[in-house]
């Protein structure tokens, strides 16, 4: 065999790649897994995350009363659900397996006479405290005359899952949240 | 019989109904022994509010330490002594997170409730308040009102409410159920009442007062007696089309039928039909316009107000069936279906029916109709 004629199978050989898998239509949206919550140094734009907002969202936004706190992350905003009310705000972010919701609410009432309800902890450079309902991690504090709360809840198999065993995930979250005003 | 002695015979088989049995409750903060300090506050901190379950009865105690809890007294959760008064606070119940409002500093944030039966997936759980949907998880539900108070719904399925919803008072928000996100729970409504308090953030409310409160309010519609109203004389149903628009200001008329029906038990030959699927857009002039007027005197429904409320007849066996549903206990437990847990069958209701062939025999002859006619059904 010539050796013009041996180089060209050892080329092809050499070219040869698997063959692509064939890809298929997603039958459904695609699902959002939830992202490690960014660095709260990451910069970011109020304006351009209430713009990343569904419009129907957006529309409860802008009727709000006070502002929101959302995440950074512009993929968490894409999916949230805001709700509104006379002094209150809030916002549900479903995401693959974990639900995420943020609830501000300026309707606040004097503590029980004679009792000072005190914080174990610190979120956002502010007292706050961290907990759990029946395995949903919880975080609330007060922050510009508004009482915050910060949900985490997991969908599967809470008491195993990271994100809602330790506190870790949850004041990252907390610590990424941004005011976007309506 | 003439009507007083059905009617008579109808109180006495009332009083008897273990949905009527005394509700008694014990205080607020006096937990299961052991199971951690509670917090002696009787206070609604939602003063109004509507009982979070559809009908009573209703039973709120410790799920934990309850029989066939973790802590509890080993057996089933479908043990009859899970069903029964008093009620027990559980609000500060012992768990290891933080809760700045229990003495401990920790405890359990809300109230475990558990209907009236233990079957999965059947008891409806409702709109505490008017308000808005602000969160759906896999196994939670969130309810804020205009004045800032969000009430959580945990471990249901069936949810039938979406975020963004806004629901009035008495509305379905799903089913009572053992929802856990895979995490073993007893089938039970966990209850929380949120509300901001100045200089701290959220907090969750003792929510025992509120629940007590709601749950009397609940029970004195639903018995005759309380209600002002005399016990019927006559085998009734009351059709309650309850999707129909309800922004119509009467809620507490609007419980009414329903749980009067529900929760009458089976020795009153009397029922209310509630029908599930109506349209929500159904114009409330159908429901008012169908003829009221049958012969029959259903004071329970006419004292009512303007409430949409379809008055019939039936004396036939579904009735019999449907009212036996809240019936005593007495035979030994069975495997229940659809449960997965063991429970009690109904007792048998001989009196109960023995009142309904009489009260079937009184309405025909009232009727002109012959003893083997069938019932008119609507």
């Amino acid at each position: 065999m010539r050796p013009a004629a041996l180089a060209l199978p050892l080329l092809l050989l050499a070219c040869r790649r698997d063959p692509a898998p064939p890809v298929a239509a997603p039958a459904t949206p695609p699902t959002v897994v939830a992202p490690s919550p960014p660095s709260p140094l990451a910069p970011a734009d109020p304006r351009r995350l209430r713009d990343l907002l569904r419009p129907e969202s957006r529309r409860e936004l802008d009727a709000a009363s006070i502002p929101l706190l959302l995440p950074r992350d512009e993929r968490m905003v894409a999916v949230a659900v805001v709700t509104a009310g006379p002094r209150w705000v809030a916002a549900s972010i479903p995401l693959a397996d974990l639900t995420v919701s943020i609830h501000g609410n300026a309707n606040r009432h004097d503590p029980p006479p004679g009792e000072v309800l005190r914080h174990a902890s610190t979120l956002r450079g502010v007292p706050a405290t961290v907990s759990r309902n029946e395995l949903i991690r919880v975080a609330t504090w007060e922050e510009n005359g508004v009482a915050w709360s910060l949900e985490v809840e997991c969908s599967n198999r809470p008491d195993l899952d990271a994100r809602c065993v330790q506190e870790d995930y949850l004041r990252a979250l907390a610590a990424s949240l941004v005011e976007v005003r309506p | 019989m003439k009507g007083p002695a059905l009617g008579l015979a109808a109180a006495l088989a009332l009083s008897a109904s273990p949905a009527f049995a005394q509700f008694t409750y014990r205080p607020a903060g006096e937990l299961v022994s052991g199971s951690g300090r509670g917090r002696p506050d009787m206070t609604s901190y939602a003063p109004g509010m509507r009982f979070p379950i559809e009908s009573a009865p209703a039973y709120a105690n410790s799920q934990v330490w309850g029989v066939g809890g973790n802590y509890g007294p080993s057996g089933s959760q479908c043990d009859a002594r899970n069903r029964s008064y008093p009620w027990r606070d559980n609000y500060c119940e012992s768990r290891s997170w933080d809760m700045p409002m229990c003495p401990s500093g920790t405890g359990h944030q809300g109230q475990d409730i558990r209907a009236a039966n233990c079957q999965d997936n059947v008891h409806w759980s409702v709109a505490a308040a008017t308000g808005r949907i602000t969160n759906v998880g896999s196994y939670s539900v969130y309810l804020m009102t205009d004045d800032g108070t969000r009430y959580d719904y945990l471990h249901l399925r069936s949810v039938q409410v979406a975020v963004g919803a806004r629901v009035v008072r008495g509305d379905r928000i799903g089913r009572v159920s053992n929802n856990f996100g895979g995490t073993a729970t007893t089938i039970h409504l966990h209850f929380n009442i949120q509300r901001a308090v100045t200089g701290f953030g959220n907090v969750y409310a003792p929510t025992y007062g509120a629940l007590v409160e709601a749950y009397q309010r609940l029970l004195s519609v639903t018995n005759p007696t309380d209600a002002g109203v005399a016990p019927r004389d006559v085998p009734v149903v009351i059709d309650v089309p309850r999707d129909v628009p309800r922004d119509i200001g009467f809620d507490v008329a609007r419980d009414v039928p329903v749980d009067v029906a529900r929760d009458v038990g089976a020795d009153i030959p009397a029922r209310v039909d509630v029908p599930r699927d109506v349209p929500r857009d159904l114009p409330l002039d159908v429901a008012r316009d169908v003829p009221r007027d049958n012969g029959v005197d259903v004071p329970a429904a006419r004292d009512l107000g303007p409430a949409p409320v379809d008055v019939g007849t039936d004396t036939g066996p579904e009735a019999v069936e449907d009212a036996s549903a809240d019936a005593g206990v007495e035979a030994p437990p069975v495997e229940e279906p659809g449960c997965g847990c063991r429970t009690q069958p109904p007792r048998t209701r001989r009196s109960g029916a023995w009142l309904m062939a009489l009260a079937a025999l009184g309405l025909r002859r009232r009727r002109g109709l012959s003893p083997g006619a069938p019932s008119p059904r609507r």
